[in-house]
């Protein structure tokens, strides 16, 4: 029974470990990815055409 | 002479097979209810199955009442929307609001006094303050979310939204699942946990819910026209996503019997504890924030008729909001039985989540950049972006609550009720007025009764919110300071009731600042239903009325 218990607690360290570790490491170039994507240069016009979707409409001010 | 029909009316295969499945349901759910185990379940059952056999008789009087044809996506070129769910949720909205806010009241008043309960154990405070927390956040709030995001869907989409029953059966089956869900507080059914009192019945039926709403929402934007999918769709689709798995996520459980109202959890102990708090507070983060975040950066470029100030950080905003908030929940569990590195992690994510937080607030409110004057002159746009300054001071006391050495002090006391009112009254509640001021005019086709009145709104809920932020500011201290104060000898100074009476004062404050935000609440709806009852702007004049783009 021991023994299992120190078995549990092990897998239960490496996988704590390894969340802590490249956990970390991958959420963090997935940031950097969306950075990079959203302040690439050439989509500066697109994203500035996009922020006027909600503006494009004419037909609900009252 | 009138043209025959080009097409002959028959049910369609949605109206049949929901006639054939809410009669089944309604046979079902009459069985439970003679068989029940409790009265109070029977009386569920019995609900279940009159909502059934009403649904049925509804799809057939609209089949009979609606034309031969389909309604069209598209008239004189332009899409042709449905407003109906988006007005019934709208005014659902209000009701729930006004309940909410009126039994937040009595509970502020039982708090004070607590002869209020009368002795009635379905007053008393233990079972109202779960009405109180879900009227607010699910009713009022959800039929918000509801009429926004089936509007701004639309809207952004420039679409008609999908499915002909499917949106009605979303916002009608989640205000069934309300009304579930607050008797059976009142007549004691509740699983215990906070924010997710409804047991497997309710549950389940929510989950059907979501799932068709889910549906509508993915296909309206598959059927859309515009190219790109404007970001206030991201974030609503983030917190029906998000809000599915918390959901599933935090009822793993077993019906005692199907006869039977009560359940048991799979898990116990701390790890009921862990997930029910990565529940609760994704609920904060997913519900309260991403929901009404998509309603920011709509309404807010909208109303101030100028584009949100960065498309791009709202990108980052929403990847970055996201990402982080799931990690945040165990902060609510500072110094228990959780391992202390999950502590930990909890702290960090939340000072970590700060950034796009205030990212966020920055993007709203820099929006109005170069149109400030419009803050003096339009009492809707001045609410929505005191809600958005709302939403920065609380993303900013939150994570200060989460460290630890602050949590210490601030955790069970009524720093935690302020610091939750301050976010839910001031970010979410001005929001969604704001919103509501906004959508109801514009589906309606109708102009706003009177601006004066939302100004009085705006004033008197202001007030009410510092009252009651600044009192539990002060209750909160004080409580945590006094039940840490040791005498010379080294035992407690205070008894817990000793504190308790201390509190007297600032539940008086409180409560008068409850009191307050209901009254702004009654003023909205006098100014809605005044609104709703004049008449209807001609269309060709509304649309040469309408302002022109500024370039």
């Amino acid at each position: 029974m021991n023994d299992k218990i120190a078995e549990a607690a092990s897998t239960y360290e490496a996988w704590r470990a390894f969340a802590a570790s490249w956990g970390l490491i991958f959420f963090g170039l997935i940031f950097l990815c969306v950075i990079a994507y959203v302040f690439w240069p050439s989509r500066r016009q697109e994203f500035e055409a996009d922020a006027q979707i909600p503006l494009r409409e004419d037909d609900d001010d009252v | 002479m009138e043209r025959p029909p080009l097409i002959t009316k028959r049910m369609t295969f949605g109206e049949t097979s929901l006639s054939v499945i809410f009669a089944a349901l309604a046979a079902a759910s009459f069985w439970i209810a003679l068989h029940a185990y409790t009265a109070v379940y029977a009386f569920h059952a019995v609900l279940f199955a009159l909502g059934s056999a009403g649904a049925v008789v509804a799809i057939r009087k609209r089949y009979q009442a609606r034309p031969a044809a389909p309604a069209p996506l598209m008239i004189d070129g332009r899409p042709n929307y449905n407003l109906g769910p988006v007005k019934f949720t709208a005014i659902a909205a209000l009701f729930w609001g006004v309940a909410g806010f009126l039994v937040g009241l009595y509970l502020a008043l039982e708090l004070a006094y607590p002869q209020f309960n009368l002795d009635l154990p379905w007053i008393n405070f233990g079972r109202l303050r779960p009405l109180h927390t879900s009227a607010v956040i699910f009713a009022f709030g959800g039929n918000v979310l509801l009429a926004s995001s089936f509007y701004i869907m639309q809207r952004t989409s420039r679409a008609r939204i999908a499915g002909d029953l499917a949106p009605w059966f979303v916002v009608l089956g989640y205000n069934f699942f309300i009304l579930i869900a607050g008797t059976g507080y009142l007549l004691g059914v509740t699983r215990g946990h906070e924010y997710a009192e409804p047991e497997w019945y309710a549950i389940l039926w929510l989950v059907v819910v979501w799932v068709v709403y889910l549906l509508v929402y993915l296909f309206t934007l598959a059927r859309r026209t515009e190219p790109h999918i404007y970001v206030a769709n991201w974030f609503f689709l983030a917190f029906i996503v998000t809000v599915a798995v918390l959901v599933l996520g935090n009822n793993v459980e077993i019906p005692v019997s199907i006869y039977s109202a009560q359940s048991v959890i799979v898990w116990a102990g701390v790890q009921d504890a862990m997930i029910q708090w990565w529940y609760a507070h994704n609920a904060v983060g997913f519900f309260l924030t991403a929901g009404f975040l998509g309603i920011m950066y709509y309404f807010i470029p909208k109303r101030a008729n100028r584009p949100i100030y960065s498309y791009r950080l709202s990108i980052v905003h929403f990847w970055s909001l996201i990402f982080l908030y799931i990690w945040a929940g165990p902060h609510h569990l500072h110094y228990t039985a959780l391992p202390d590195w999950a502590q930990t992690l909890g702290m960090v994510f939340s000072v970590v989540l700060w950034m796009p937080s205030w990212g966020g607030m920055i993007n709203g409110i820099m929006s109005l950049s170069g149109a400030w004057d419009k803050l003096r002159t339009d009492p809707v746009l001045r609410m929505l972006v005191v809600s958005v300054a709302f939403y920065g001071m609380s993303t900013f006391e939150g994570p200060l609550m989460s460290v630890k050495a602050v949590n210490a002090l601030s955790h069970y006391t009524d720093w935690g009720i302020g610091h939750v009112h301050s976010g839910s009254l001031g970010w979410v509640g001005f929001v969604s007025f704001g919103a509501l001021y906004c959508l109801i005019p514009w589906v309606w086709r109708r102009p706003l009764y009177s601006l004066k009145l939302v100004n009085w709104h705006f004033w008197i809920a202001t007030i009410g919110i510092v009252f009651y932020i600044s009192a539990m500011w002060v209750a909160g201290i004080m409580q945590g300071l006094m039940w840490r104060a040791y005498t010379p000898q080294g035992f407690l100074e205070y008894s817990f009731i000793e504190t308790t009476e201390a509190l007297h004062p600032e539940y008086l404050i409180r409560a008068a600042g409850g009191g307050l935000f209901l009254i702004g609440a009654l003023i909205m709806v006098y100014n809605i239903y005044r609104t709703i009852a004049s008449p209807e702007i001609d269309t060709a004049e509304d649309i040469a009325a309408s302002p022109q783009l500024a370039e």
